[in-house]
């Protein structure tokens, strides 16, 4: 049954992440069209990587290119975070730096189940992305609701 | 009508520092176009009467748009309409009736909704003109503004970063004590 849903979750969240990002093209301003962007370039080079480099001890030791992507994503989130004129990135930073503390907790306890290794690095991409549906659907009410804001703050 | 006034034409700076001296500072062609915003016309209404293209009236109130921060098109008119009545134009000598092209109605219109006992626009109108134009349209709070606001918004990411990893610790411990006793009663 857990091994159903954990290759469901394989197959719907490059998708997701895709659906995303063409929401935020479509409706979205600069930040969220920017972090839907990262999200969804990190969900698929992590989905190729994963299809040419699939190892079965994967989540063992802690993987240099799950690490390097997160490091990434983190940069980029925070960099948005700093300057947007919004408050989700401020969720999606807090989560990320969650999910790099789950690198340091593989590095820092070696017996730490691969199971939960995976789950603490997997979990957070899903959470981005409710962030960033939330996000979406608040950003398009507010312009209706009171017009066109900036997006960033001066 | 009368309400509005002190605020606008008190004696500090800070009382003037909201919209009312950027409404000032319009040029005539904006005042133009605005006091028929301020009567709720369309653009296309407004081109027409002033004989301009649609296009050049969008440009006009986007300008001043973008001076307040983006403020939508109806609340910009309301505000409008309370600097109109506010008498801070007559003593600018700016909008209104002085600022209008000629060929163009003075707007016998405003008068009417002024007097219309419009309360809540009233007031809503009065928190917009006490406002600082980069205040408006602001999506966050004032904490994560300014010089500090980087230094908090790092600390708010932080903060959010250590409460999720607390909380998926307590899930994680309730699940393992439910599996404990799940397993104790035999039930598993």
């Amino acid at each position: 049954m857990l091994e159903d849903l954990w290759f469901l979750r394989a197959l719907v969240q490059v998708p997701l992440g895709a659906l995303l990002f063409l929401g935020a093209l479509w409706r979205g301003a600069a930040p969220e069209r920017l972090l839907s962007g990262a999200l969804f370039a990190c969900l698929s080079l992590l989905a190729i990587y994963n299809r040419l480099f699939a190892r079965p001890d994967l989540f063992e030791s802690v993987d240099p290119i799950y690490l390097v992507l997160d490091v990434l994503l983190l940069v980029v989130i925070v960099g948005v975070a700093l300057r947007a004129n919004r408050m989700f990135p401020l969720w999606m930073g807090g989560v990320q730096i969650a999910a790099l503390g789950s690198h340091l907790a593989r590095i820092t306890l070696p017996k730490l189940n691969p199971s939960a290794y995976a789950a603490m690095t997997q979990a957070p991409n899903y959470m981005h992305m409710a962030v960033l549906g939330l996000a979406l659907a608040a950003h398009v009410h507010r312009e209706k609701r009171a017009g066109g804001y900036p997006s960033w703050n001066s | 009508m009368v309400m509005i006034a002190p605020r606008i034409n008190g004696d500090t700076s800070s009382d003037v520092a909201g919209l009312a001296p950027m409404f000032a500072s319009l040029t005539s062609k904006q005042h133009e176009v605005f006091v028929l915003v301020a009567e709720n016309r369309s653009s296309k209404e407004i081109a027409g009467r002033l004989g301009v293209s649609e296009s050049a009236v969008n440009q006009r109130i986007e300008a001043v748009r973008a001076r307040t921060g983006f403020l939508p098109r109806a609340q910009l008119a309301r505000a409008y309409r309370h600097y109109l009545s506010s008498g801070w134009s007559s003593e600018t000598g700016r909008g209104g009736a002085s600022g209008i092209g000629e060929g163009a109605s003075p707007s016998a219109g405003i008068a009417s909704l002024l007097h219309e006992g419009l309360a809540e626009e009233r007031d809503s109108s009065v928190a917009l003109l006490s406002l600082q134009p980069q205040e408006i349209g602001r999506a966050v709070p004032d904490v994560f503004i300014g010089s500090i606001g980087s230094l908090n918004r790092l600390a708010a990411m932080i903060i959010i970063a250590v409460g999720l990893l607390a909380g998926a610790m307590v899930a994680l411990g309730v699940a393992q004590a439910l599996s404990t006793l799940l397993s104790l009663s035999g039930l598993s």
